[in-house]
């Protein structure tokens, strides 16, 4: 297994186009979850850095701006490429730093790269439209207009893809950046960096500054921050990024926690769907915002319902866990143990409701000879009901809780009664299902015999009710919209 | 071993073209069978394009959301493995022989591997179909190379 980190980085923060040392002596230990070895020391920056950076962004915007959108965009055609060639490197970086397994990570990888794809095509994404002859002699027009400085506050869990969703198109569109990566998997944002850095942006058009909560408030109460964007849990998203973002007169978009249903109706294609399961419940070890989490199988057959759960309780003992690097690995460990003894609680939380464990992820095999630390197996609860607090949390593990619906009618009620609406799928070969599921459930992405209804980089990433807060997502058009102003022209000439 | 997500199996994959490369581009060199030099040289060179085409399908095509990890079951590596060695002993007939057992392998792996990943991760399966239908195009060159040195 070629690992690409071969002693300790000690991380430094990149503020107007030079790598810098952080005010802050505080560092963390950024540790491989699958073997419990540190792989990095990251600084927790402090205000006075974070305000270094906003001022390189500021001072870098008025000539950014200047520069015509294809200039901009060649910037990003030369990135596209040196990701290229880093492919298998930072895919490697992603697994050590978070766990999860190389396919994954080649995926989280490739979905990154897709952003930057798309924002290459600026000069017609940013286009304008107008009207001549509002009134006789009189022309109207709309621009796009950059606002200035943007940032991100990013999450562990996709620590390479999740900037990718918003900072290409933001300086693209003639805004500059600085990216705040997760301080618990930074090291694929660094390489991300030196990827910048080689593709020749000017100094200030994109910092990353390391850090945690200090830095955090100190970009969301800064003047000179337009906008935020933000990935993570939904009490810090709401409670913290949107009502500190808006009292400082930020835009904001906050995409946060989700607890989402995938519904089997009795006609879906079993295999398939099964296989589909392993990969929505158990992949990225559940820790994604769009993983399945409640397992609702719909009707009155129990037939169907035992064959169901017996099928995907055989597939997901079978799960093999280990380190990522590993390819014949389907599952890493969770990214910490914080998050393992989190998901453990859920667990028993479980058990004390009366919902039934059929299967036990508490004492995984796992492959090869690495310490148990952070390690988990899938877990399968059945006789879960809606007002219990597995079938509401988000947990964020590999726990799946299933519930029954007798009818579609009832799954779907169930589902929006639910106080998140990030993602819902079915699974069914009704064409009429389906459609009744898209156009009724309050969910901002949808999975018709998908087991992840992840948006790619051309298609906002929806969400709604407690897991968005805002209201331009990232990705696709609506981060055009996000990161620029329309400004409305009307002309006569005499 | 078995193989059991898309990594290992590309890995394997790739593994065994360039095993196969290798073995033609050696073959091109040999004087035992040197009447088919110009297509061993050609062997060579699809097997690389084929190598390059399925990792192209594989890292363009996989993304967070496709099922790349839980796909594939009941591959077991052993069934698929190549002797590519062109010891002394050999006789051409001997080495065209092997050849196409080399050939039988890699095709039958790329349409089990097709037919695994048809349902839930297409763009792969297309492009071992691809390879296949190339292989068993070369299946073909080869028999009738065989049968030429058979009636010599």
């Amino acid at each position: 297994m070629e690992e690409p980190i071969k002693e300790v980085m000690r991380l430094r923060n990149y503020i107007n186009g030079e790598w810098v040392e952080s005010e802050s002596k505080v560092f963390r230990d950024v540790v491989n979850p699958a073997t419990m070895k540190t792989i990095a020391k990251v600084p927790i920056s402090t205000a006075g850095d974070v305000e270094r950076a906003v001022e390189a962004a500021h001072e870098a915007f008025p000539k950014w701006r200047r520069t015509p959108p294809l200039t901009r965009a060649r910037y990003f055609f030369r990135l596209k490429e040196l990701l290229e060639k880093s492919f298998e490197e930072i895919s490697r970086v992603g697994v050590m730093e978070h766990g999860k397994t190389i396919d994954e990570s080649r995926g989280e990888t490739r979905r990154g790269i897709e952003n930057v794809e798309v924002a290459t095509g600026i000069p017609s994404l940013m286009m304008g439209y107008n009207l001549e002859d509002i009134s006789r002699g009189i022309d109207e027009y709309a621009i796009r207009q950059p606002l200035g400085v943007f940032a991100c506050i990013a999450p562990f869990n996709f620590p390479f893809m999740v900037s990718l969703w918003f900072m290409p198109y933001a300086v693209a569109t003639g805004n500059t950046y600085i990216i705040k990566p997760s301080p618990w998997t930074p090291i694929s944002q660094t390489k991300l960096v030196e990827l910048i850095d080689a593709a020749g942006f000017p100094p200030g058009v994109i910092n990353m500054v390391n850090g945690d909560v200090e830095a955090v408030n100190a970009l969301l109460s800064h003047r000179d921050v337009k906008g935020i964007s933000f990935v993570g849990s939904t009490p810090v998203g709401r409670d913290v990024i949107y009502k500190e973002g808006a009292a400082h007169g930020k835009r904001v978009q906050a995409q946060c926690g989700a607890k989402n249903f995938v519904v089997v109706m009795p006609d879906a294609v079993i295999d398939s769907t099964v296989a589909s399961m392993m990969s929505s419940f158990f992949g990225n070890t559940g820790q994604r915002c769009l993983s399945g989490a409640n397992l609702l199988i719909v009707g009155e057959d129990d037939t169907f319902y035992r064959r169901f759960l017996r099928e995907v309780t055989s597939a997901a003992s079978n799960i093999r866990i280990g380190y990522g690097l590993d390819e014949s690995v389907q599952m890493g460990p969770l990214q910490a143990e914080v998050r393992k003894k989190r998901v453990l609680g859920y667990i028993e939380k479980g058990l004390e409701e009366g919902a039934k464990l059929v299967l036990d992820g508490r004492r995984p095999k796992i492959l090869g000879d690495y310490p148990e630390n952070c390690f988990l197996g899938p877990s399968i609860f059945e006789d879960v009901t809606p007002d219990m607090v597995i079938a509401k949390d988000e947990i964020f593990g590999p726990v799946m809780a299933t519930l029954r619906a007798k009818d579609l009618d009832e799954a779907i009620e169930m589902i929006n009664n639910s106080s998140y609406g990030n993602a819902a799928c079915i699974f069914t070969s009704s064409g009429k299902a389906s459609q009744r599921f898209q156009y009724e459930v309050q969910c901002g992405n949808i999975g018709i015999n998908i087991g992840i209804a992840a948006p790619m980089a051309f298609f906002p990433f929806g969400g709604s009710k407690d897991s968005f807060f805002g209201d331009l997502h990232g990705q696709g058009r609506d981060a055009i919209d996000f990161f620029t102003e329309k400004k409305i022209v009307i002309v006569r000439w005499f | 071993m078995d193989l059991y997500t898309a990594s290992a199996i590309t890995s394997f994959y790739s593994k065994l073209e360039e095993q196969s490369a290798g073995f033609y581009e050696r073959l091109a060199g040999d004087e035992r069978c040197s009447e088919g030099r110009e297509v061993f040289l050609a062997f060579t060179m699809e097997d690389r394009k084929n190598r390059e085409m399925v990792l192209r399908a594989y890292q363009e095509t996989i993304t967070d959301a496709f099922e790349a990890v839980f796909s594939f079951s009941g591959l077991h590596e052993g069934d698929y493995r190549v002797n590519t060695e062109l010891t002394e002993d050999l006789s051409c007939l001997d080495i065209l022989r092997r050849a196409v057992e080399v050939e039988e392998k890699i095709y039958r792996f790329c349409v089990d591997v097709s037919e695994k990943s048809r349902r839930l991760l297409d763009d792969l399966s297309h492009a071992f179909e691809a390879v296949a239908k190339r292989k068993a195009n070369r299946k073909m060159k080869l028999g009738s190379l065989l049968r030429k040195h058979q009636t010599d």
